[in-house]
Parts: C-alpha cells; sequence; structure tokens
C-alpha cells in the first residue's frame, strides 16, 4: 500500500478519480480500497487529539 | 461520555486518594497529578462504566470505584512513560522524579487492592485481566523504548501490546464484572481504539516541533517509517538518516522543519498513516456493528474510534 499511496500522491488525476469513486485500485486489498476511499473522501470525522503515550 | 462521568471519575479519585492514602505529602501529589489530568478527560475510566452499563443495562454506583482504579494505573504508566521517554516536561510527575516513581509503584497497587475490596461476584477474572494486559503493555513499551524498530509490522505489533492492551483492559474490566461470557467479543475492537488513537499521536508527534516531536526524538513512528522508505533521494531525507545514526545534529534538522513537513504532505506519510488509522477504524466499526447490543450502545462506542 506504501507504493500506491506514493504513487497517488504524484498523480492528481488518480486521487481525483478516486474522489469521485470511479476507480478501485488494483494491488491492495478491499479493505485497504475502502479505508483509502474513506480517508480520500473524508467520511468521517478526524479524531480529537488524544492523549496517548 | 458525559461530562457528569467524568466529574464522578474525579470525586471517585479524591475519595480513594482520602481513604487510602495516609501520608499528607503523597496525597498532595497524587492530588496535583489527578487534577493535571482532568482536562484530558478519564478516557480509560470512562470505557470501563460504558462497558459495564451495556453488559448490565443499568448503571451502578460501584463500578466508578473501580473505574477510577484504571485511571490510576493508566496514570501510574504515564508517569512512567514521561520519565523513561524525557520527551514531555510539562507533567507535575516530572518534576521531582524519585518521588514519582514511588507513587508510580505505589498506584500499581492500588488499584489491584480497590477491585480486591470491591464486592463485583468476578472481580477476580478483572484482576487477572488487569496483570495480564498490563504486562503485555509494559512488553510494548519496552520494545518502544529500545527504538530499533525499522519496519512497519513490527511496528504496528508494538503499538498493539503498548496502546491496544491497555484499551483492552479498560473494555474488558467494564464488561467482565458484568458479564464474563461477553469479553472474547469485546476484545478485538478494544485493542483496535488503542491502535487508532496511537497513530493519531503519531501524527500530532509530527505536526509539533517542540520537544514532543517524534523526529527530534528519533523515534520510529509510523509516518517517519513510511517518509524514509517511500523517499530515499532527497536532501532532507539524507539528513534525518544521518541525525538518526549520529552524524547530524538537531538544529540542523530544525533548520529543515518547513521541508519536513512538506515532505510529511508530499509523499503521502500522513495520508498513509490515516489510510492505516482508518483500517482499524473500519475493523472496529464492523465489530461493534456486530454485537448484539442496544443501538443507542452502539453509538456510544463508535464515538472512541
Amino acid at each position: 500500500m506504501k507504493n500506491i499511496i506514493n504513487y497517488l500522491m504524484k498523480d492528481t488525476e488518480v486521487l481525483h478519480l478516486l474522489k469521485n469513486n470511479k476507480i478501485c485500485i488494483i494491488g491492495i486489498s478491499p479493505e485497504e480500497n475502502k479505508a483509502l476511499i474513506d480517508v480520500v473522501l473524508n467520511k468521517k470525522p478526524q479524531l480529537q487529539a488524544y492523549y496517548w503515550k | 461520555m458525559s461530562l457528569d462521568v467524568n466529574n464522578r471519575l474525579y470525586s471517585t479519585m479524591v475519595d480513594i486518594l482520602e481513604t487510602y492514602v495516609s501520608n499528607e505529602d503523597m496525597k498532595t501529589q497524587l492530588s496535583d497529578f489527578i487534577d493535571f489530568k482532568k482536562d484530558e478527560g478519564y478516557l480509560f475510566g470512562e470505557l470501563v462504566v460504558l462497558h459495564y452499563v451495556i453488559y448490565n443495562n443499568k448503571i451502578e454506583n460501584h463500578i466508578f470505584k473501580v473505574a477510577a482504579a484504571i485511571e490510576l494505573l493508566i496514570l501510574s504508566f504515564d508517569i512512567l512513560d514521561d520519565i523513561e521517554d524525557q520527551d514531555n516536561f510539562s507533567p507535575p510527575w516530572v518534576q521531582q522524579q524519585n518521588l514519582s516513581l514511588n507513587i508510580s509503584s505505589y498506584l500499581l497497587f492500588l488499584c489491584q487492592l480497590i477491585i480486591k475490596e470491591s464486592d463485583f461476584k468476578h472481580k477476580y477474572i478483572a484482576l487477572e485481566l488487569l496483570v495480564t494486559n498490563a504486562l503485555r503493555a509494559i512488553e510494548g513499551q519496552h520494545i518502544d523504548l529500545l527504538n530499533n524498530i525499522t519496519c512497519e509490522d513490527r511496528y504496528i505489533d508494538m503499538v498493539v501490546l503498548k496502546s491496544g492492551s491497555l484499551t483492552t483492559l479498560a473494555c474488558l474490566i467494564g464488561t467482565v464484572l458484568a458479564n464474563p461470557d461477553k469479553a472474547t467479543e469485546v476484545q478485538l475492537y478494544g485493542s483496535h481504539i488503542g491502535v487508532i488513537g496511537q497513530i493519531q499521536n503519531d501524527m500530532e508527534g509530527m505536526k509539533r516541533w517542540d520537544g514532543k516531536n517524534d523526529l527530534l526524538n528519533k523515534k520510529w513512528t509510523l509516518p517517519i517509517l513510511y517518509l524514509l522508505s517511500v523517499e530515499q533521494n532527497h536532501t532532507a531525507i539524507e539528513k534525518i538518516q544521518n541525525y538518526y545514526n549520529g552524524s547530524v545534529e538537531k538544529h540542523e534538522i530544525l533548520k529543515l522543519s518547513k521541508v519536513i513537513e512538506s515532505l510529511l504532505e508530499e509523499t503521502g506519510a500522513f495520508l498513509y498513516s490515516k489510510v492505516t488509522q482508518q483500517l482499524y477504524r473500519n475493523k472496529a466499526e464492523s465489530s461493534i456493528m456486530s454485537l448484539s447490543i442496544n443501538k443507542k450502545y452502539k453509538k456510544a462506542l463508535l464515538k472512541y474510534i
């Protein structure tokens, strides 16, 4: 998944397609695809600052 | 959870100090420590109370004492962590570290005594879970302190131990005191709550350039592991690698703070951390949604992920 995310950052067109739910990424699992799309679409509110050590 | 629960946990901890601690100086210091943590809220105590309510179907006063005991256990770990890491000098327990270490030892035993003295039917199951998960967290902390993790899988294993064990502990103790049969279904997402929180902390740790910045402290965290693995041919990355192996000084890294911040965004280090965090959030959500519990409790649990 590392390489794919690194690649995505360099290809705004792919990122745009991902944002519009037009594509899924081959080479990562369906779970990773879902998580990636969730984050790109900012579906979930970001956590408030935690206080972990 | 409501402010009421947090206030109640606070006042229960104060009552515990009055009841158990006879040395006035120790009592005063502990009181300062508890006050210091009040603004953060008592996440672990909340998880104990929430899980007890979920599986007992009603709230009972005596769960607050156990939840407060778990918060005191977490306080003892916070004290140890800050003294071991030497990266956070704002808490009151870093002022007189010899005394704080002694207080931390005291809390480790006090929390167990409180559970043992409670009148819960399954208190010994809870005690065993406390000890086994606390030991796992300490092993995770040991691996973290060794600071020689260079691959992501081992990093996640360490986080599961260090942070996941503590959230598991809180969720499980509330659960087993109400119904030990439900422990298995809680265990998995309990750990995920800790992993999600730790990854958040890793990201926060790269957005500041004070003493708590993980890179300045030469710590290996998820965004740092990613950054150093995907971007090899950049002068700033070379500097970071040399900083980690001791041939570059901190002030040289500080000069590059803006460049490093940009690299974290541009290379996808933050995106990768967020996606990894989201993976755990989705797993936790799926576990929570599959529980046979009231909808309002599912909603309450989802707030922690």
